[in-house]
């Protein structure tokens, strides 16, 4: 079957989504279904046979979508409730990429294994990405509905299209993502000093967990 | 919210927009005066979007793979009926498993949307149904149980309480009588199944008493595994 039934607007003759329109879709909007289902996996869970998962649905349930004008939301909702009701028993593969940075030497620059003559730079070069993954580790860390409109707008969404996603007024967006900006900047300050006043990182009293 | 509380809100919403790069003309330019009144606000901009990329490259780095990740070509291949969604094992091995069998009726008309009907509309939640008026009553308008149905799928998937349409098992097929020339026609008895969520305080299954009869019998949830298929 190459065209699946979606109730168009002709009473006469409904629309129809070909296979390869269906494929188009998934390609553009993959990239940031891959953040929605980040943002509300269980952590031990692959997130590419979630995708697929979701890939599956797109295809199956595709048809059942009266308005194409709201694929975004629709999506989003499949992609949220697949992350959510994953299996417990599934374990993800671990993805070793981050570990082998850190084995690397001081003297390497990151992925690409070379040899750099200048230390101090390679120093900074990985000070920098460690950063990055503290920073994202916080950001997973936040409330869902924090955690979930800044994965979205860091993966490329404008504020625009994540309130069209998650059906929520703009304003609304833009406030969430100052507010959870502040919650990881202010505990990635707070580890920095604590690191720097000779204390263990991310151990500091005033900041137990990230709290709007 | 008083108005210094406002106004360092609007700084950092503007802040924002520019580390996001979502910032237009007009907001450059506020920008700009508002750093001109207030020289912090370039180191505040640099640092917001220091943070930035370093998120965005280890996000990048955390969801590498997925941007390759393409539809399964089975997907297409299968009637709707086969879909299978699970790689590590369906939840419902064993008993249904076996007794699934290939369903292809791809092409009859009567399982299809029925043309001339209007699609059902959820509205917060609460499904519109067409009706119309016959002699004075207010009754649904025809429109197919297909329709139904794919209205409460998609209606239930967007409230969270359908999961996943299992794959349908056929129970029987029985050969149609047709005129000569005419292609093979079959009726096709089948169930439809599935999986739906919802939260319960109590609930109860079907037992037999010591005299056969059938009773309610109160479910123990703390009895069940705590590690479970789904």
């Amino acid at each position: 079957m190459d065209h699946h039934a979606w109730p168009g607007d002709s009473a006469d003759q409904p629309a129809s989504i070909s296979d390869e329109q269906i494929v188009r879709l998934w390609r553009a909007n993959r990239r940031w279904v891959a953040a929605v289902i980040h943002a509300h996996k269980p952590s031990d869970v692959d997130l590419e046979d979630i995708m697929q998962d979701v890939a599956m649905k797109l295809v199956r349930n595709i048809h059942t979508l009266g308005d194409p004008e709201a694929i975004r939301p629709w999506l989003r909702t499949v992609a949220v409730n697949t992350a959510r009701s994953a299996g417990r028993k599934t374990r993800s593969k671990m993805k070793a990429h981050a570990s082998i940075e850190h084995e690397q030497s001081p003297d390497r620059c990151g992925h690409l294994g070379q040899t750099i003559d200048q230390p101090g730079l390679s120093r900074v070069i990985e000070d920098s990405r460690s950063r990055g993954r503290r920073a994202l580790e916080l950001a997973n860390s936040l409330p869902a509905h924090y955690r979930e409109p800044l994965l979205l707008s860091l993966r490329g969404m404008t504020q625009k299209q994540i309130g069209e996603a998650m059906g929520i007024p703009v304003t609304t967006i833009e406030t969430r993502l100052i507010r959870a900006r502040q919650m990881v900047r202010r505990e990635l300050l707070a580890e920095e000093q604590n690191v720097t006043a000779g204390g263990r990182p991310g151990v500091n009293a005033e900041y137990v967990g990230l709290q709007p | 919210m008083n108005n210094h509380d406002r106004e360092h809100n609007n700084d950092e919403v503007l802040i924002g927009r520019v580390a996001a790069n979502e910032a237009n003309a007009i907001e450059w330019s506020r920008f700009e005066s508002q750093a001109a009144e207030h020289p912090g606000s370039w180191e505040e901009l640099a640092r917001t979007l220091r943070d930035e990329l370093q998120m965005r490259s280890a996000l990048e780095d955390a969801l590498q793979g997925v941007d390759q990740v393409e539809i399964p070509s089975e997907a297409f291949d299968q009637p709707l009926a086969m879909i299978t969604t699970r790689k590590n094992g369906a939840w419902w091995s064993g008993w249904a498993l076996a007794a699934m069998v290939a369903l292809a009726w791809g092409g009859m008309s009567v399982f299809m949307p029925g043309n001339g009907v209007d699609t059902v509309k959820s509205q917060n939640g609460v499904v519109q149904v067409p009706t119309a008026e016959h002699n004075g009553e207010t009754t649904l308008a025809a429109f197919s149980p297909e329709q139904a149905y794919r209205d409460y799928v998609r209606v239930g998937t967007e409230q969270g309480r359908v999961i996943e349409e299992l794959p349908m098992v056929m129970i029987d097929a029985r050969p149609i009588q047709t005129g000569s020339g005419d292609p093979p026609l079959y009726e096709v008895y089948y169930v439809r199944q599935l999986l739906e969520r919802t939260r319960v305080n109590t609930a109860f299954e079907m037992n037999r008493d010591d005299l056969g009869r059938q009773v309610p019998v109160k479910i123990d949830f703390a009895s069940l595994q705590t590690e479970s298929d789904l």
